[in-house]
């Protein structure tokens, strides 16, 4: 795997870092997570004329049709910025699930309007008993004679709210195991809650009491759903460790900027070999944490599917560790300026720190690593 | 009409550049190169003449190593149609990287020449001004407004004190001030429309121009490090640091 980025990615990234420098600053982001309405406009528009939302769906759909190394570059750009839009669960999960297995029509309606930005789609798959098991589901679809009836609930669906779209796990009668369904949020019988979460993304729970639906919002073919689920998930977790490994790279520059800075007994901090020692760890966490997102877009090529599972699953276990340190590490050398809100390193630490419960915490990883042990 | 835009790969504007131990020059192994930021305004302001339909063609031209297609591709991802590198190892100076447009101006024919007004690197602001003089053309520099009618460009110009607007004839060399426009983002469309476009690649021989170094760089050090301020009682003590220590009053 060639590690440097081609010309066409160092493109993409130092447009996107100009872009979010200049349009996502700091006081911006601040701004759009304190008026609390969800999705901001503006700046999902300029993801999607940038390419970022198209970056992953076929030229015949829309997009751009670029694979993971490229997701690589954008969501460690991403993550430098702090981006707080759905781009993960929307142009990176339900964009690879749609891409995978959906049907012409289903990509023609929903995959080319979210390459425009003009459709944001989320999984809708946890529930409140499931913890991070993607099959433990308890939402019903019965087949009927024209479609099908849903109900359930889904909790803890990452923007569900700013959602034009939910991709729903479900089980069938008809059907053993997971079937899919395309949702349209403004279907009724659909409930949506909405909160913010401790990292400035909100998520929501969501009702489905008597939702009916057409035959043809089935996502793949019923009772395969699971495959498709964990395929999109995938993909999330590649995306969510390069985020994780571009916001402590940024992390850790604002860090050492502070320690030249800041002076203490007529010295700056950073002279301190103690402090140093601090600054050479967490380094060496943040080059851990890439070469993890190196792996986890391997993995996405990776066939056998037990290989694939043990290098996501230690990927994603390993970069939420790494972002965990980092984020700490981060905070005690700011000293009492790394707890104010002037700074964004809080802002930084508690994106760091949601990396970890994000599509499946530690142990959830650690058990998944494991079952593709035997 | 054509408009030719001279482009340079600089080290970016984001690193700190650090001086060889030597103090032969600045370190720039394994550092980020990217397009002179006068550059890239130069082929914004360029592009939005074409989009305004006052120019038929944009040309991005570079002047260096092979990697200076890479600073090509970005401007013609900003919209350029076309790009020539003018490829050599050697060390171009202004002069020389002058008489190599000159020479591309000529075979081109181009009906403007917008240039960055000084590239971030060594600062000179030279070549638009040679690159004037040798092809006997009129100039104006440090523009911060263009408008282009009737065979004349509007030139704003920023000087000491205010505002200066001139007007020349085009042909004409315009060298770009950083007030002049906010260059666009490059998007993946763009990126992939400008792998597609062409880039042609020439030798200063074929150009008949010899670019061999005039000057030599004789020692490039740091600068001065800035010195700890001191605290004045009163305002009759600041004032006579003023006047008999620092003299600037």
């Amino acid at each position: 795997m060639d590690f440097n980025y081609s010309e066409n990615q160092g493109m993409l990234a130092d447009s996107l870092r100009r872009l979010m420098q200049a349009e996502y600053g700091f006081e911006q982001r601040r701004r759009i997570q304190g008026a609390q309405e969800g999705v901001h406009r503006a700046t999902w528009l300029q993801l999607a004329e940038v390419g970022v939302l198209g970056l992953l769906i076929d030229a015949d759909s829309g997009g751009f049709g670029e694979g993971a190394e490229s997701l690589l570059t954008v969501q460690r750009e991403l993550g430098r910025s702090l981006m707080r839009e759905p781009v993960i669960p929307s142009a990176v999960i339900a964009t690879s699930m749609l891409q995978a297995s959906g049907s012409v029509a289903q990509k023609a309606s929903w995959l080319s309007a979210m390459a425009r930005g003009d459709f944001i789609a989320t999984p809708a798959y946890l529930e409140p008993h499931s913890r991070f098991d993607a099959a433990a589901v308890r939402t019903r679809a019965i087949r009927e004679k024209d479609g099908y009836l849903m109900e359930g609930r889904k909790s803890l669906v990452w923007h569900a709210g700013d959602s034009d779209g939910l991709i729903v796990s479900a089980c069938m009668d008809t059907a053993p195991g997971l079937t899919l369904f395309l949702l349209p949020t403004s279907t009724p019988g659909v409930k949506l809650t909405s909160y913010p979460t401790m990292d400035g993304h909100r998520a929501a729970d969501v009702e489905l009491a008597g939702v009916r639906l057409p035959a043809d919002a089935v996502l793949g073919s019923p009772g395969h759903g699971l495959q498709t689920l964990q395929h999109g998930l995938d993909w999330g977790i590649a995306a969510l460790c390069a985020e994780g490994a571009g916001a402590m790279e940024k992390v850790i520059e604002d860090t050492a900027d502070y320690l030249r800075t800041r002076r203490q007994f007529g010295v700056p901090l950073g002279s301190f070999q103690a402090l140093q020692h601090r600054m050479a760890d967490m380094l060496v966490q943040k080059e851990l944490a890439l070469s993890m997102a190196f792996v986890a877009v391997q993995a996405l090529s990776e066939e056998d599917e037990a290989l694939r599972a043990r290098m996501l699953a230690a990927a994603k276990y390993n970069v939420a560790k790494a972002a965990r340190f980092v984020g700490e590490q981060a905070i005690q050398l700011h000293g009492g300026m790394g707890m104010t809100r002037e700074l964004p390193l809080g802002d930084y630490f508690k994106r760091l720190t949601m990396l970890d419960p994000l599509l499946g915490d530690a142990d959830a990883q650690l058990a998944r690593f494991s079952a593709a042990m035997t | 009409m054509k408009i030719l835009v001279p482009v340079k790969r600089v080290v970016d504007y984001n690193v700190k550049v650090r001086v060889k131990s030597d103090n032969t020059g600045v370190d720039i192994a394994n550092v980020k190169m990217s397009m002179n930021p006068f550059d890239e305004i130069a082929v914004e302001e360029a592009v939005r003449l074409k989009e305004k339909g006052v120019a038929t063609e944009v040309i991005a031209v570079s002047c260096g190593v092979q990697q200076c297609q890479e600073t090509l591709r970005t401007a013609m991802a900003i919209g350029a149609d076309r790009a020539i590198l003018v490829q050599t190892d050697e060390e171009l100076q202004p002069l020389a990287v002058a008489k190599l447009l000159k020479a591309l101006v000529d075979k081109e024919q181009a009906g403007l020449i917008i240039v960055g007004k000084q590239a971030i690197d060594d600062d000179c602001n030279q070549t638009g001004q040679m690159l004037a003089a040798l092809a006997d053309l009129p100039q104006a520099t440090f523009a911060s407004k263009v408008e282009v009618a009737d065979g004349k460009a509007r030139v704003t110009r920023e000087v000491d004190g205010g505002l200066e607007t001139i007007s020349v004839s085009i042909p004409a060399v315009i060298t770009t001030d950083l007030r002049l426009n906010e260059p666009r983002y490059v998007t993946l469309p763009s990126i992939m429309k400008a792998k597609k476009k062409q880039l042609d690649t020439v030798k200063p021989e074929e150009l008949g121009v010899d670019v061999k170094p005039r000057l030599k760089t004789l020692k490039v050090t740091e600068p001065a490090k800035r010195g700890a301020g001191v605290k004045v009682p009163d305002v009759a003590t600041l004032v006579a640091k003023l006047k008999n220590e620092a003299k600037v009053i």
